[in-house]
């Protein structure tokens, strides 16, 4: 998997060098509209495979099954304040805030089934600050010159305004194996 | 208050002074006090000042800078700063201030204007700004997001949106040039004259570089020098003669040397020995690294654990000779660090904040002996630098 990962990324990579930024975002505002908000290459990967049938949390002991806890096994490359407490839930916003559609991804093996599945993180927006239960764990993350791969971003874009109130953790699909 | 409060209250302080006087009729009365006067700071910064850049994390819509002693401790003032700010660029005569900020007209919506806003260092006041494109990186901040050219007229502003790109600022005319996109790549760190680099995904760095009217002149792209995927280097680079260090997640030393016409890259070094690496230390934290020049010194938190947490702060300081690249110092802190700076000069000055408390911990840079600490600082401190001292 890591190996394809990289290849993907390689390639990724130097399609974003020898294109230009419009023709980029040309393509991008595709994907955009016609994957349904859906952005980049590992995101498109796993939107294409069936849904999967993702291990009910209660199977996992610990706090790994506790979608209240930093530990819980989606947030493994999280960075910032978990939704859950501020209104919303692991996967819903907080009311009054507006979900971004642009996103960082992340891969977090699920302890019920041993998978790796690959996760959305999305930020909601539109209100300073949640301030409750902020989770910094960063598997897999990578600096801002790898901005697919990177949390410390705000990733308010493609919303009204960039404001960053807290983070969604979406099961996007299983990642290739 | 309306009048009459303020003439009661009049009456009684003469009250008081009368009586007072009669008590004391040997000590001189009180000087009435001047009104209205406000502080000004002294135009030439002292070697211990240091900027505490504080993007409030609890609300990052109320950036903050604050100018402190490091000697003694005492606060000098503050800056206002706006949405998730990084920090100032100070051009070497220090006459003016430049920083890259975003506001929103509804605080938190409402129209969003990005602008480079030009302050005074002596009356830390707003003496002009500078409309640029509503793009600028909004980003947990590095040292290296935005750059001057060496010749102080010119600021690159990183752009990320997620397209990357700068946008170039002449402080001469207080204008705003143009965009130089970056495909791929992101940051602006000087590289001599009117050159830049920034950091790309496949672990190379693109040089861009300004004609005298701030336009694209060159561009040019370097072979990958560090590996994405194995060791990625971090974007909080410092300055070391005339090369820029940057450690990565492994803990090693990348050196880029901008003297040349092409940026040469140095040997990588570790900053780890084979116990090191099996008690799993690593550098970590926000500003990882630090060096003072006049002794050749770097600086690195440290901290036990796996790669995922290069961002963790740590519970020491090591400290190396650039000449000899070995380890002459270990530093316990006070309080686990996750931001260093280190002053430029020959008696330095250590500074630390600690993680997620707005404290800043001041160690003697050469015996790491813990000093003083200044407590209140902030809300969120994150990155540091002191203001060009000669």
């Amino acid at each position: 998997m890591q190996i394809l990962d990289r290849w993907i990324q390689n390639k990724a990579r130097k399609l974003a060098h020898t294109t230009s930024r419009r023709s980029f975002l040309g393509r991008f505002g595709a994907v955009m509209v016609g994957g349904a908000t859906l952005p980049l290459l590992p995101v498109a990967r796993a939107a294409a495979n069936e849904s999967p049938r993702v291990p009910a949390d209660g199977l996992i002991e610990g706090d790994a099954g506790d979608p209240s806890k930093c530990e819980y096994w989606r947030n493994c490359a999280m960075d910032g304040f978990l939704c859950g407490y501020c209104g919303g839930s692991t996967t819903t916003c907080p009311p009054g805030t507006e979900f971004s559609p642009v996103t960082w991804i992340g891969t977090c093996r699920n302890p019920a089934d041993n998978r790796n599945y690959i996760i959305s993180y999305n930020d909601c927006c539109g209100k300073s600050s949640c301030n409750r239960a902020r989770c910094n764990r960063n598997e897999g993350d990578k600096p801002n010159y790898l901005p697919s791969k990177s949390n410390d971003i705000i990733w308010c874009m493609g919303t009204s305004n960039n404001i960053y109130h807290c983070t969604v953790t979406l099961v996007l699909g299983l990642a290739v194996e | 208050m309306n009048k009459n409060i303020l003439s009661l209250l009049s009456l009684t302080a003469i009250i008081c002074l009368s009586a007072s006087s009669g008590a004391y009729s040997e000590t001189r009365p009180v000087p009435v006090d001047k009104f209205g006067i406000v502080e000004k700071i002294d135009a030439r910064p002292g070697a211990h000042w240091l900027w505490v850049y504080d993007t409030n994390f609890i609300s990052f819509s109320d950036g903050r800078a604050h100018l402190i002693d490091g000697d003694s401790g005492h606060y000098f003032g503050s800056l206002n700063t706006g949405y998730v700010h990084a920090k100032f660029v100070l051009p070497s005569h220090y006459k003016e201030i430049y920083s890259a900020e975003t506001y929103y007209s509804r605080h938190v919506g409402g129209t969003r204007t990005d602008m480079v806003r030009i302050y005074d260092p002596v009356k830390l006041s707003l003496i002009d700004e500078i409309p640029i494109p509503n793009k600028r990186a909004t980003v947990i901040p590095r040292t290296t997001n935005n750059a001057l050219s060496e010749d102080n007229r010119f600021m690159a502003v990183s752009n990320l949106t997620p397209a990357t790109s700068v946008s170039i600022v002449d402080l001469q005319t207080r204008k705003f040039v143009g965009e130089i996109e970056l495909p791929g790549c992101t940051l602006a760190i000087p590289a001599g004259g009117l050159r830049f680099f920034s950091l790309c995904s496949d672990g190379s760095a693109l040089t861009f570089t300004l004609d005298k009217q701030g336009k694209l002149a060159e561009k040019k792209r370097s072979k990958p020098f560090f590996s994405v995927d194995k060791d990625p280097i971090l974007e909080n680079a410092v300055r070391f003669g005339n090369e820029w260090l940057f450690p990565s997640v492994e803990g090693m030393i990348y050196g880029v040397d901008v003297s040349g016409e092409e940026l040469v890259f140095a040997k990588p070094w570790s900053l780890l020995n084979e116990k090191d690496r099996k008690e799993n230390w690593r550098t970590g934290g926000m500003q990882q690294i630090a060096v003072n020049q006049s002794h050749h010194l770097l600086y690195s938190i440290m901290h036990q654990g796996p790669a995922e947490t290069y961002e963790h702060p740590g519970p020491e300081i090591w400290v190396y000779d650039l000449k000899t690249k070995k380890r002459i110092l270990r530093i316990v802190t006070e309080r686990i660090a996750v931001s260093i700076h280190v002053s430029p000069d020959a008696s330095p000055l250590l500074f630390s904040l600690p993680d997620n408390e707005a404290t800043l911990d001041i160690y003697d840079g050469l015996s790491g002996k813990h000093l003083r600490t200044v407590s209140e600082m902030g809300v969120t401190p994150f990155l540091m630098e002191t203001p060009p001292y000669k």
